[in-house]
């Protein structure tokens, strides 16, 4: 048995961002370090061609882009949304001393009471969410950031990959592909950004239906295998980070050990499917009725440069500093 | 710029005759784009930077986020790079030796026509000898070396705050570890805003380096075919945003543009119309653009125009 993996988020931060930040840190949140809604976006998993030809993936990205501040984002229209929050600290000491074990349990707690209250059937868009710390260097123009993407994971053992990943094709005719590209268009435009999963169901008949989650009960009939989709940040050989709650959803909510899952990517004809179990022995939550309102262990801090658990640097001196530009200029 | 702001603005088409576009003919074709290849999008940019003569919320275009694999600086002088032969046996008929053809992707005769760009031969020389120079010195350097010299001020830079409240994650996939040549990629975003002055499309670059922090001049200049480096591609302030950013300075763009118009009219196939297109239409002005640019950068590949 293997082990499924998951590909995490790669925080990929406009420099407008940082400007917009800088701009807001000077204009209005002033001495505030108090914590803020952002909007950020990743898109569907693709993969391209190099130029002998060979297809090279692309990581995950989650994108901040400059308007992450507003409350309706414009992102892309191949994209999907992504809410978060951001702390940003006064100064590097403060940066240093946040106290990001507690931090981190708050985010973990506030994804878990949606899926456990069931706001997360109803929103789906509320089960993908990360929060960065930042401290601004107004001075240097320099910004120190760490991103975290908390998800469950379930005790002791963790899912398995019961079929590997395989392309959709193998397993949907080219007909069934477009109609579920259909009809996946269909719920996209009525959902926006809770579209991220959904459900999937293959008639006898061959034909393809797609639904939301909060439709789980009528949706599937007892001789329907059920399938189960996510927009797949991820164009590598294992899916995504979204899976992980969208995981915990199917157990903690569906009462499921065995789930398929197609991992929608773009083009679709290059979506995958994979079947995953979680073994037996293992719950996110404690089964001792005392500790019930035990949080599920979570996991999520991003990596840095230097691939250790630490906070990231992006120097915008050569493009904010004035002194450094007059250099550069023509 | 005062330039800019005294330019009228153009009214009457006239690319045909002078590769030049009047603000509507830029959004049109802008129109076009956007709907032929999704990943590029209209924006609205600052409002103290919107210019009247376009629509507020179509000010400019951009696609971001473009993975870039290679450095022209590499494309250019590894001759005998296994790759660069594969694709010059390919091309039996490329045997004018420009460099940059083996964007396979460019025909031969846009990069041709590109080249009046660059002015004069003896600047070009000089130049030339000059760029030679400059990347003898980079090209001394091994990938390793450049990342160690990157990464240490890093270091001293990213505050210490190591410890270890994440316990080990068995189904976290390691990025790091797959490949890290495929994974961690630079990306651009591209951006094409309107040129009053010139009267033609811009191309603007903003790069991240594999680890998604943005990339100094000197670095975007790697990624630039080295003949056009400091020359044409010039580091200025985005006319919508507060970025300074790398930019292909239009001032040859409508010369080559009619060029190329004019080339494809009369019939000569430069692999961008079917043969029933007796010319090309103004909607399809930026398509050719990019094609034309994609010889200035030939690595950022921002064109997935090709199956349209």
């Amino acid at each position: 048995m293997t082990i499924l993996q998951f590909t995490p988020f790669s925080s990929a931060v406009d420099a407008a961002f940082w400007q917009t930040l800088a701009e807001k840190k000077l204009n209005e949140f002033q001495l505030s370090d108090q914590s803020r809604s952002l909007l950020g976006y990743y898109t569907p998993g693709h993969a391209l061609l190099d130029t002998q030809g060979q297809s090279v993936a692309v990581a995950p990205r989650l994108c901040l882009p400059s308007q992450a501040f507003e409350k309706t984002s414009t992102i892309p229209a191949n994209a999907f949304q992504v809410t978060g929050t951001i702390t940003n600290t006064n100064t590097i000491q403060d940066f240093q001393k946040l106290d990001r074990q507690a931090l981190f349990q708050e985010a973990a707690s506030k994804l878990w009471n949606c899926i456990e209250s069931g706001e997360a059937i109803k929103h789906p868009g509320l089960l993908c969410q990360f929060f960065v710390l930042t401290f601004a260097d107004l001075k240097k123009y320099k910004f120190y950031y760490w991103f975290c993407f908390p998800a469950p994971i379930p005790q002791p053992s963790q899912w398995q990959l019961d079929k590997p990943m395989t392309p959709i094709t193998s397993e949907m005719n080219s007909d069934q592909i477009q109609s579920l590209a259909k009809e996946y268009a269909k719920l996209r435009s009525s959902q926006g950004p809770d579209s991220a999963y959904f459900l999937i169901k293959k008639h006898t008949s061959g034909n393809i239906r797609v639904g939301s989650l909060d439709t789980w009960d009528d949706f599937f009939n007892r001789s329907d295998e059920p399938i189960v989709g996510f927009a797949d940040p991820s164009g590598l050989a294992s899916p995504g980070w979204p899976l992980r709650p969208l995981l915990a959803l199917a157990h903690h909510s569906w009462g499921l050990n065995t789930l398929k899952v197609v991992c929608y990517r773009d083009p679709i004809e290059t979506s995958q499917i994979l079947v995953t179990s979680l073994p037996t022995d293992s719950l996110y939550q404690p089964k001792d009725s005392k500790q019930k309102d035990t949080l599920p262990k979570s996991v999520g801090w991003e990596r840095n440069a230097q691939a250790k658990l630490g906070p990231r640097v992006a120097d915008l001196g050569p493009l904010m500093d004035p002194l450094r530009l007059a250099d550069t200029s023509v | 710029s005062m330039r800019e702001y005294l330019a009228p603005v153009l009214k009457n088409s006239r690319f045909k005759d002078t590769g030049c576009l009047t603000p509507e003919e830029f959004v049109a074709a802008g129109e076009f784009l956007v709907y032929k290849c999704p990943t590029w999008s209209w924006e609205g940019g600052l409002d103290d930077k919107k210019r009247d003569y376009l629509p507020s919320d179509k000010q400019f275009l951009v696609t971001r986020n473009v993975p870039c694999l290679r450095r022209a600086v590499q494309m250019e002088y590894t001759n005998d790079d296994v790759e660069t032969q594969l694709i010059h046996n390919q091309d039996t008929n490329d045997d004018d030796g420009w460099m940059y053809t083996h964007s396979s992707r460019v025909p031969t005769v846009m990069a041709d026509i590109a080249h009046t760009m660059i002015g004069d031969e003896d600047e070009e020389e000089e130049e030339k000898k000059e760029m030679q120079r400059r990347l003898e010195n980079l090209t001394v350097k091994d990938d390793k070396e450049e990342e160690e010299e990157e990464e240490i001020p890093d270091l001293d830079d990213i505050p210490d705050m190591e410890d270890t409240f994440e316990e080990d994650d068995p189904a976290r996939a390691d990025t790091h570890e797959v490949n890290d040549k495929i994974l961690q990629v630079r990306t651009y975003d591209v951006f094409i805003t309107y040129d009053k002055y010139y009267q033609t499309p811009r191309m603007w670059l903003f790069g991240y380096d594999e680890e998604r922090r943005p990339l100094t001049s000197q670095q975007v200049f790697e990624d630039v075919t080295q003949d056009y480096v400091k020359k044409t591609v010039t580091i200025e302030t985005h006319p919508h945003l507060n970025l300074s950013l790398a930019s292909i300075h239009p001032c040859k763009h409508a010369e080559v543009m009619k060029k190329i118009i004019e080339r494809m009219g009369d019939g000569v196939n430069a692999g961008l119309a079917s043969n029933e297109d007796t010319g090309i239409r103004v909607d399809q002005y930026l398509i050719i653009f990019l094609k034309f640019m994609s010889s200035v950068v030939p690595t950022i590949d921002y064109d997935h125009t090709i199956s349209a």
